[in-house]
Order: C-alpha cells, then sequence, then structure tokens
C-alpha cells in the first residue's frame, strides 16, 4: 500500500502534464469535424484538404524536401563521420565533431536566416560570383533554397547518427582485409558499407521522419513560395482563420507522421539499439 | 596487371580525393554561412561586403534598444531555466519510478512522455493554443511555459532513463543494508551518479527551449515574444540583414556555448551515444 502511493506521487507531475498534453488534442479534432459556416459535424474540412491543389503542393513539397535533404546531408554525412571517428588526428575528429554539434545547438531560426544572407540576390554567394565573373544564382524562394536549408538542419543530426555504426566496424576486420592484399577501395565496399549499410538505413529513416516536420527552413528561405505542411497548418490557423480547415491538416498530418515513425520503429533493428 | 593496379591505384586516389572534399565541403556548408552572419553583423550594409569606413558595433547598440528585445531576453531565458528545471524534476520522479518500481502502464507514460518528440511541433503548438482558447485561459507567459515544459521533458526523461538505467541496482541494496532509506539513497548517491544525465538533459532543455519556434509561434502574444519569434517577426519586417545578423550573432553563442559546455561537461563522445529520437 505505502509502495502504491510513492508510486503514485511520484508519477503524478509527469501524468498531469501528459494529461494536459494529450487533452490539447480532443478540441483539435473536435474542430476539425466541426463545420465553420453552421458549426455542426462535417468532414467538409477533410474533403476540401484532400484535393490535388493541396496534396499535389504542401504534401508533396514535404515529402520531396524530406526526402532530397535526406539523401543530400547522406552523400555529405557520411565522409565526415566516417572522418570524424577513423581520422588519424585528433584535431580533424573534433573538428567535424564541433562542426556538427554546434550546428545541431544552434538556433534553427539563425541557420536557415544565415542561409539566407547567402543566398539572397544581393547576398554572399551572389557578391562573389559577382566578383569571379559568374552569372548571379537565384536559389533564395525557391524549394532548391528551403532543401539547402533542410540539408544544413539534418546534416549534424546524420553524422552523429552515423558516427556509433562507423565505430563499431571491428578494425581487425580491415586490417586482416590489407594483409590479404585488399586496396582502400576494395575495403570500403566490400567491409566498410556493409557493415555500417544498418546504420545508414535507420540514419536516413530517422532524418526523413524528422524532416517531414520541416517548417523553419519554408518560412525564411521559401518566401511564401514553398508551402510544407507544417506551414500550411501555421498559416491556415494564424493568418487565415481558419480554424477547421487548419485542425483537419493537422490531424491527417499528425496521423501520417506516426505512421511512418511506427513505420521506422518496426524498421529499424531493436538489436541494434539494444546494444549501446 | 600492371595497368590493373594502376587503375586501382588512381580510383583508390580518386575515392579519397572525393571523400576529403566532400568533408571540406560539409563543414563549411554547415559552418560558412554561420560565419558569415557573424561577419555581416559588424558591417555598416550588406552592400559592401569589405566595408571602406570600417566595422560597427552600430547594430548590437540599435538591437539592444530595439523595442521588444529585452523583453524577448526576459521572457526567453526565465521560460527555458524555468521549463528545464520542472521538466528535470519531473522527469527525475517519473524515471526514478519507472527503473525502480513494477506499475501498469509503464510502457505507456514513457511513450507518452516522449511522444513530443514524434509530433510536429506546429501540431503541439495549434493543439495547446485551442485548449487554452477553450479554457479561457489567455495568460501568453503560464501558456509558453507549459509548453516548454512539454517540449523539454522527453529530453530529460530520456537522459535520465539512461542514467537511473546504467545505475547498478546492487549500490542501492548495500546503501539500504547499510541502513540508508529511499529517500536518502535517491538524494546523496543518486543524484551524484546521475550527474551527466542531469547536465545533458539541462543543456538540451535550454537549447530545446531557446530554438523553439513550432510550439512558442502560437502561444506568444504582443509583449510576450520569445528570441525565436522575435527574430522570425523581424526576418519579415523591414529590418535590414545586418541587425537581423546581429541578433543572430548573439543566439549563435548561445549555441555555441552549449556545445563547449556539452563537450566540457558530458563529453561530445556520450552525447552521441546517448542521441536517439
Amino acid at each position: 500500500m505505502r509502495t502504491k502511493i510513492v508510486i503514485a506521487s511520484l508519477i503524478a507531475p509527469s501524468i498531469a502534464i501528459i494529461t494536459i498534453y494529450v487533452a490539447s488534442f480532443l478540441p483539435v479534432i473536435r474542430t476539425s469535424l466541426t463545420d465553420p459556416t453552421s458549426g455542426s459535424f462535417s468532414l467538409s474540412s477533410y474533403s476540401q484538404f484532400f484535393t490535388p491543389a493541396y496534396i499535389n503542393t504542401s504534401f508533396m513539397a514535404t515529402l520531396r524536401i524530406s526526402i532530397f535533404s535526406t539523401v543530400f546531408a547522406l552523400v555529405i554525412g557520411y565522409p565526415m563521420a566516417y572522418f570524424a571517428v577513423q581520422h588519424r588526428s585528433p584535431h580533424v575528429r573534433k573538428a567535424i565533431l564541433f562542426a556538427a554539434i554546434t550546428t545541431f545547438f544552434v538556433n534553427s531560426v539563425v541557420k536557415s536566416f544565415s542561409w539566407y544572407i547567402m543566398l539572397e540576390k544581393y547576398g554572399v554567394i551572389n557578391i562573389v560570383m559577382q566578383m569571379i565573373g559568374l552569372p548571379p544564382q537565384g536559389l533564395l524562394f525557391t524549394e532548391a533554397g528551403v532543401i539547402i536549408g533542410e540539408t544544413q538542419f539534418l546534416l549534424p543530426f546524420i553524422v552523429l547518427l552515423l558516427m556509433r555504426p562507423v565505430q563499431n566496424v571491428d578494425i581487425v576486420l580491415v586490417e586482416a582485409a590489407k594483409n590479404l592484399g585488399a586496396n582502400d577501395v576494395h575495403i570500403f565496399w566490400k567491409i566498410i558499407l556493409p557493415l555500417t549499410m544498418r546504420g545508414i538505413v535507420n540514419a536516413t529513416l530517422l532524418s526523413i521522419l524528422l524532416g517531414l516536420g520541416v517548417f523553419v527552413a519554408p518560412l525564411v528561405l521559401g518566401g511564401g513560395f514553398v508551402i510544407t505542411m507544417a506551414l500550411l497548418i501555421y498559416n491556415e490557423i494564424i493568418n487565415a482563420f481558419e480554424y477547421s480547415l487548419g485542425s483537419a491538416i493537422a490531424v491527417f498530418f499528425t496521423a501520417f507522421t506516426l505512421l511512418v515513425a511506427f513505420f521506422v520503429n518496426r524498421m529499424i533493428s531493436h538489436k541494434y539499439s539494444a546494444s549501446e | 596487371m600492371n595497368e590493373l593496379s594502376l587503375r586501382i591505384r588512381v580510383i583508390e586516389r580518386l575515392g579519397r580525393i572525393i571523400a576529403i572534399a566532400l568533408v571540406i565541403f560539409g563543414v563549411s556548408f554547415l559552418l560558412a554561412p554561420l560565419v558569415m552572419t557573424v561577419y555581416v553583423a559588424f558591417l555598416p550594409s550588406l552592400l559592401t561586403l569589405v566595408p571602406k569606413t570600417g566595422y560597427t558595433i552600430h547594430w548590437f547598440v540599435t538591437l539592444v534598444n530595439e523595442q521588444g528585445f529585452a523583453q524577448a531576453a526576459f521572457v526567453s531565458v526565465s521560460i527555458a531555466t524555468l521549463a528545464t528545471g520542472i521538466s528535470l524534476l519531473v522527469g527525475l520522479l517519473a524515471t526514478y519510478a519507472v527503473t525502480r518500481f513494477e506499475f501498469v502502464g509503464k510502457g505507456l507514460l514513457l511513450t507518452l512522455s516522449l511522444s513530443p518528440l514524434a509530433i510536429p511541433a506546429v501540431v503541439s503548438g495549434t493543439a495547446l493554443l485551442f485548449l487554452f482558447n477553450l479554457l479561457r485561459f489567455y495568460d501568453s507567459y503560464m501558456m509558453l511555459l507549459l509548453g516548454h515544459v512539454i517540449i523539454t521533458l522527453p529530453y530529460a526523461v530520456r537522459s535520465l532513463l539512461v542514467g537511473f538505467l546504467s545505475i547498478d541496482r546492487s549500490i542501492d541494496d548495500a546503501a539500504a543494508n547499510m541502513g540508508a532509506n529511499r529517500l536518502q539513497v535517491l538524494t546523496k548517491l543518486h543524484v551524484h551518479l546521475l550527474k551527466p544525465g542531469i547536465l545533458a538533459s539541462v543543456i538540451f532543455g535550454i537549447s530545446m527551449s531557446i530554438d523553439d519556434i513550432g510550439v512558442s509561434v502560437f502561444l506568444v502574444q504582443p509583449g510576450t515574444t520569445t528570441f525565436s519569434v522575435l527574430f522570425l517577426t523581424l526576418t519579415r519586417g523591414s529590418s535590414t540583414e545586418t541587425l537581423l545578423s546581429a541578433l543572430g550573432t548573439m543566439l549563435l553563442a548561445f549555441g555555441i556555448l552549449a556545445s563547449i559546455l556539452s563537450d566540457r561537461i558530458v563529453g561530445f563522445d556520450k552525447i552521441v551515444r546517448s542521441l536517439r529520437f
């Protein structure tokens, strides 16, 4: 009995917070099922959202940005993680880690803004390009610009997530292969890549999941031309006061994200995450 | 045979060059824009990258006098501190219960307390705004505080859970055999052993709170704004890039501080190991 009281008082504060959080979704679900004009039950907000106009733009843009940014972050992040673990110079290892962790900790609005001053019409890149006589780029306010910003957001996660799998590669195997006459190319393709494949898949899935919530990069670098799902919800509720439509989109998007998260959790080997 | 080995040598070289190029590109891709932001903050204007009149701290002075700056500084820092403190306390109690007692719904408690990580921040913000409206609760500061407790709790729970799990249960028993009660074990022994977990949860909590935009943007009101939201508001207004860079530089300093502290106190390698979603 006494133990029960102890347990109850220990978990009471967290249950209170969780209850508020979970309860806060009820008004969203209710609003999404309410007709904004008549106030009666209706699915009209959902049918309004499930039209090519919304699905083909926001939903597809969100998927594209998340997937492309993840692919870029993976291509850049894999050698970074590899060097951060295996490079013989501790300074190189530390420098890569510092770049990844500092970027991870820097405010995401600042990160996106820093790419804004690089990409804008009279920004840093164009000034430099003009100096060396190249035509200016116009990546700001395009999806490509948003992908650049999102890649900067996801890259630290990818580097940090790939470090453990790279670290776990048995150095004895690499040495053995070297002694048997294998060259670096062989060692990479036949030993290191296969052994880190599981980690690559895990990092990719987690990064795509994380990228789905992309909000700041399109807000700062999209200039209203690139609308992701998270930005769409924000616009409908804060700018357009379309509470019912915004809620319907939020409900759909949450369900979709949780479904992806569930799928990702199933895919990620639990053997891997248990062996820490 | 000779030609083949030559080709392999070339490919080997090429592979190494590409890898090195990608690493250099990656590090500059992350840091160059941030370095430029700091540089631009000291320019008289963005029109001349190399100013003839010299560098200036004019934008920092303007920024500090900017309407809303002091207020945003107060709100951001106090909310981050309070929310992190509350999350730490709540998380300590919950993870202690989870790791030391058997009870029904343990898994559910953990899943739900970590769930704000899985749900897009914008959706959480919308939900909290709707709930507060329904309850006719309009105190922006308290709304922000509760919102930030919700988003920092997962980090506390995660780092403390790892911490508690790594404590050998036999230490508990040994302390108990020596006559310590549960409270003494918790306050005298665990807090000591949990130090890395506690520090990790504090560093993550404060940075995630200051960083947050998705939840905060729904809960702020004129007069109660956070740094992130202020920054966003300024980017959409008529402020110059140089002024924004000054604010960006200040927030950047937070990030670098968090990064250095986390290395000094917890160690980068431990952060890498504890990083999960």
